[in-house]
């Protein structure tokens, strides 16, 4: 049975796609941007988080671990990181939540069996499913199965996704999806590598496929002082969004700290910390979107 | 012509209804707070209108004088019109004999003669005079009790505070139909309609009597006021002003005795009966209002329809009344009774913008989307009201307690959020309450032994170490609720009595059905419905950790009864791991669990079937309730530690939701668990609390998704809810004490987060974002 790795569901989001959706987190990601929120969505194995603020020095972890990972050190807990195969076992007996596992291996009926639940609430609101992540699209196959459940189930589909990711893919997403959130981080592919690790080429040569597919586009932007914040950015932000008929909307995203917590969490090396942009610079970026554009862009 | 449908364009008062919303202001709070209320500018001059005409009269029978010594409170309580008002009359003061008829039973002791404001050489003589002054008071129920129970055993269960028996009783809503379609007059003569078919004895004479009385009083009050304003408008130079007295002694003269034809000769009448009934609530106001409204439209009034209906909701508002009810059912037919006024109230309460007037908008399955539109667009804007309640719900459940589909489609809301038909029912609201989880806590020790002399109190039921199977502790838990549901009800029931023998709602009488056609006081029986209230506390600890006692015990076996018992006796000092255990690896009520929500589902079951074995001394069983505001706050201070990890002390919840903080899978997963509940047998009125961030109400489409998110929840087996918006203070709260907040929702950026999720930096950030809110708004 074909299966995927999930590392959250969030039920009664309003924020992502119209109407009240249920997001579907799916882990593994090709790209590595700087300011990346979700860093448990970059790999796509299955890891452990520590949140030493909740440890309560019980033992639990250390007692299970097979590789002997954790150990107490006169009461205080101490975790090597290294040859953690994600195995999980110390988060099952790290009942106060200290470790948890980002990532579990999930059936299609397992995860539309949460989807479901909140079906009333899609019929009320033109709700629906989500994918987001991580990159949801590079677990291609596994994402096109939930989108084409739900689909057949009446459910409506939204995917948010970086655009990097093979051609075919986003050609089967497009058949199945209503409307994509489409990121859109950096101009020109000097910009786009330096920030995100991937050229942006065959992002854009996607976005140009959803248009002649006739898909439903809200272009998503990251506004990250420091990184993307030049008028030529907003410009091209502007002109990418006039540019493709298949943009309805464009929504930008301010930077926000919650990635560096959760960075710490996975070990992992400190993210970009910048600072987060004030309201007033926002608006105005999207006034000056807007009036670029034709088409309406605002605070996601 | 304002377009009050609008969720766009906001509702101006005009210059003389915003010059007394000024004036109210500095005059608010008047009911508990002296200091800078009208209470300082009214007085009775020192006199005690009650004690003073039980003494005078010793010979009367006791209903004559209570019903003459409640007119004559009124009578001798200075006369007020504030410059710029158009609806005259404001609240006495509250002496501790005045509060008799407001509670029914005399409070006594210096806190509560403090709290009045009692003159203290008024003290010595209303002590003297209590025997008099109400034939029945609270020994006669301690007396009662101990009788049936015995002092220990009735000693210790007030101390242990697993109930409360004999509340409030009495919220009720009169029937301003009956007062505005007959008119004083008309009202007397329906009084002396029934008097001479129920012509049985002399205490029936008396008591038809003493109705008269008081609504000659109340005709009287109007002369009154009538009569000082045509004085001010004789000694008044500003012209307009002068002509506002005029009018005002015009309106007052007309309704003394005549029934009401304009707006704004109905609401005078209605505020005059509202203010007699202490402010009680007031029920369907866009409904009995209509046809004045109508009335006043086409033909013309002396104040705009705009000004009369703001005019009654600044008094309200100044009185600090309990609720109004709007839209819902046409009776006759059940279609859709929302009108203009619905939508001109909510304009009205939007403008005011204070936790006051409460309101209430009953959810049809086909609620206009504009009416469904403006109620979240008051939520947006930071304010708790309206409440919502559902017809779906509501009127069903109502039918399966007796009450005709007529009467059902006509409910309406008060108190705390109970449900009552208008004008035709005392259910008692409510009689008392009672705390679920204690009684678990109770069972699993095998019972209640007095801690002082060691007697055993109620039954003795096996103990938890001692039960093999979770079937043999739920039979022990079912033992000691139907002991104490028994005793409880038993209690509430000689509640019912003293007030009924004290005539505790007199005034009440006239306007509501069944009292004067049977000849028989509104608290004891009179009213067409008398079924009984019963609020319920705890409901999700005790599930929740019969939850965690199946699963982790019984079902997994990851812990001993032995270890648990020794975990709660410890308050889970030293045993930190079990404690994680029993709150993060067993399900809890409120994530759309199927295993945790059907044990709440059991154990209300439970509760609620036995409390209807039940029935209330004004006739018809008990039901239940769960709209105590803060008796999950006081019924928690004294639970002990619980198996689903909450420590002694802690809160219990106020309301149907979830335990605080143990709801952490969305806001649709808390509505689905709720509304899997037996709702439709708590008909007393189940609310609930639902916490949404501000954020998720910032756009026109984000409302929309609120709103259907609450229209799916009121007509999918939801009853009532109260939505609020997260604020800095909950956050700030739910950085300090992450326990209790894992239902706090934030907007992070692209997604939405569990506040308490959050690293402390990350919550720093949060929280400067709101603090930056506020402070721009």
């Amino acid at each position: 049975m074909m299966e995927g790795i999930v590392f959250n569901i969030q039920r009664a989001s309003t924020f992502d796609g119209p109407g009240i959706r249920t997001v579907v987190f799916l882990k593994g990601c090709p790209l590595r941007c700087l300011w990346c929120h979700n860093p448990e969505g970059l790999s796509p194995r299955p890891q452990i988080m520590y949140n030493a603020a909740r440890c309560i020095g019980c033992g639990g972890c250390a007692a299970v671990c097979p590789r002997g990972r954790h150990a107490l050190d006169g009461g205080v807990h101490r975790y090597a990181r290294e040859d953690c195969t994600g195995c999980g076992a110390c988060a099952g007996e790290c009942f106060g939540g200290a470790l948890a596992l980002a990532g579990r291996r999930m059936t299609v009926e397992a995860v539309m069996a949460e989807v479901r639940r909140d079906g009333r609430y899609y019929r009320e609101s033109g709700g629906g499913m989500t994918l987001s992540g991580g990159e949801p699209l590079a677990q291609a196959e596994f994402a096109l199965a939930l989108l084409r459940q739900a689909r057949a189930e009446g459910i409506g589909t939204c995917v948010e996704t970086s655009g990097f990711v093979p051609a075919e893919v986003i050609a089967a997403a497009a058949a199945v999806t209503g409307r994509f959130l489409f990121d859109y981080k950096a101009t020109g592919d000097e910009m786009h590598r330096a920030l995100c690790g991937v050229p942006q080429a065959p992002i854009l040569d996607n976005l140009a496929r959803l248009d002649a597919l006739g898909a439903e586009v809200v272009l998503r932007c990251p506004i990250v002082p420091g990184c993307n914040d030049t008028d030529a950015h907003i410009a091209g932000i502007a002109d990418t969004a006039r540019r493709f008929g298949c943009v309805i909307e464009v929504q930008l995203m301010a930077y926000h700290r919650i990635g560096l917590g959760k960075a710490e969490q996975l070990g992992g090396a400190a993210a970009y910390e910048g600072q987060v942009p004030d309201a007033a610079a926002m608006a105005a970026y999207c006034a000056a979107i807007t009036a670029r554009a034709g088409k309406p862009a605002g605070i996601g | 012509m304002t377009d009050y449908r609008s969720t766009e364009e906001r509702l101006i008062f005009n210059d003389r209804m915003q010059r007394v919303k000024e004036g109210i202001h500095p005059r608010l709070r008047c009911r508990n707070d002296r200091e800078d209320s009208h209470i300082e500018q009214v007085s009775t001059h020192g006199l005690n209108p009650f004690v003073d005409e039980f003494e005078e009269h010793p010979d009367t029978p006791y209903v004559i004088n209570l019903a003459n010594a409640i007119v004559r409170s009124w009578l001798v309580t200075e006369k007020l019109i504030y410059p710029h008002e158009a609806i005259v009359g404001i609240l006495r003061p509250s002496y501790p004999v005045m509060e008799h008829f407001h509670w029914g039973i005399i409070p006594r002791g210096e806190e509560h003669y403090a709290r009045f404001g009692y003159p203290s050489e008024e003290k010595a003589r209303a002590d003297r005079m209590a025997s008099r002054l109400e034939p029945l008071d609270w020994p006669y129920f301690t007396a009662a009790a101990k009788r049936r129970y015995g002092a220990a055993q009735y000693r210790a269960v007030k101390e242990e505070k697993i109930f409360h028996a004999g509340g409030y009783q009495g919220h009720t809503i009169p029937n301003y139909v009956t007062l505005l379609e007959l008119g004083l007059d008309g009202v007397l003569a329906k009084i002396d309609f029934w008097a001479e078919k129920n012509a049985r004895d002399q205490e029936t004479a008396d008591f038809y009597e003493a109705n008269r009385i008081i609504v000659r009083g109340m005709s009287a009050y109007l002369e009154q006021y009538a009569a000082y304003a045509a004085e001010l408008g004789e000694a008044e130079t500003d012209p307009t002003q002068a002509r506002y007295y005029r009018e005002i002694a015009d309106n007052c003269a007309y309704v003394a005795h005549r029934k009401p034809v304009t707006l704004y000769q109905a609401i005078q009448l209605m505020w005059c009966l509202s203010l007699w009934d202490w402010v009680d609530c007031l029920g369907r106001v866009d409904q009995y209002l209509y046809p004045f409204y109508r009335y006043s439209v086409e033909h013309g009034d002396v104040i705009t329809s705009e000004e009369a209906i703001t005019s009654l909701m600044f008094k309200i508002w100044e009185g600090g009344s309990h609720n109004s009810t709007l839209s819902g059912c046409r009776p006759e037919d059940g279609s859709d009774a929302t009108n203009e006024l619905t939508y001109l109230f909510l304009q009205i309460l939007r403008s005011i913008h204070d936790t006051h007037p409460r309101m209430v908008v009953r959810i049809r399955e086909d609620v206009q989307p504009e009416l469904m539109a403006l109620i979240v667009k008051l939520w947006s804007e930071g304010m708790s009201d309206p409440t919502v309640v559902s017809d779906v719900n509501v009127i069903p459940a109502l039918q399966r307690l007796g009450v005709t589909l007529w009467d059902a489609r006509d409910y309406a809301t008060l108190g705390c959020q109970e449900i009552e038909i208008p004008g035709k029912s005392n259910t008692g609201c409510e009689d008392g309450s009672f705390n679920v989880a204690k009684v678990l806590e109770l069972t699993l020790r095998g019972g209640l032994v007095t801690p002082d002399t060691g007697e055993r109190v109620g039954p003795a039921t096996t103990p938890f170490t001692d039960c093999e199977t979770f079937e043999a502790l739920y039979a022990a838990f079912e033992k000691q609720l139907a002991f104490y549901t028994e005793m409880h009800c038993w209690l509430c029931s000689r509640g019912q009595e003293i007030r009924a023998a004290n005539h505790a709602k007199l005034v009440k009488g006239p306007f509501t059905d069944g009292v004067l056609e049977r000849g028989i006081d509104h608290d004891a029986g009179g009213p067409i419905y008398g079924y009984g209230v019963i609020e319920t506390a705890g409901v999700a600890a005790a599930a929740d950790s019969l939850t965690a006692i199946k699963k982790l015990v019984y079902d997994e076996g990851r812990i001993s009864r032995e270890t648990l018992m020794a975990a709660l006796d410890a308050n889970f000092v030293g045993h930190e791991r079990e404690r994680q255990l029993l709150l993060n690896r067993a399900p809890k009520f409120g994530n759309d669990d199927p295993e945790a929500d059907a044990m709440a589902v059991r154990v209300l079951n439970t509760y609620w079937n036995e409390i209807a074995k039940y029935r209330s001394v004004r006739g018809g069983v008990y039901t239940g309730a769960c709209s105590l505001l803060t008796g999950g706050i006081s019924y928690g201070e004294k639970t002990g530690a619980l198996p689903d990890g909450r420590c002694a002390k802690e809160p219990l919840g106020n309301t149907m939701g979830p335990r605080p903080g143990a709801d952490h899978s969305g806001v649709t997963a808390m509505l689905a668990s709720v509304a899997k509940l037996p709702l439709h047998k708590g008909v007393g009125g189940t609310t609930l609390n639902v916490t949404l961030p501000t954020k998720t109400m910032a756009t026109p489409e984000q409302r929309q998704n609120v709103a259907a998110m609450i229209r799916a929840f009121m007509t999918g087996g939801g009853q009532m809810a109260q939505v609020t918006t997260a604020n800095l203070e909950d956050l700030l709260d739910a950085k300090a004490h992450p326990e209790r907040h894992g239902d706090l929702i934030v907007r992070v950026g692209g997604y939405s987060m569990q506040f308490v999720q959050m690293n402390e930096k990350a919550q720093d950030e949060i929280i400067s974002r709101y603090a930056g809110d506020s402070a721009a708004g």
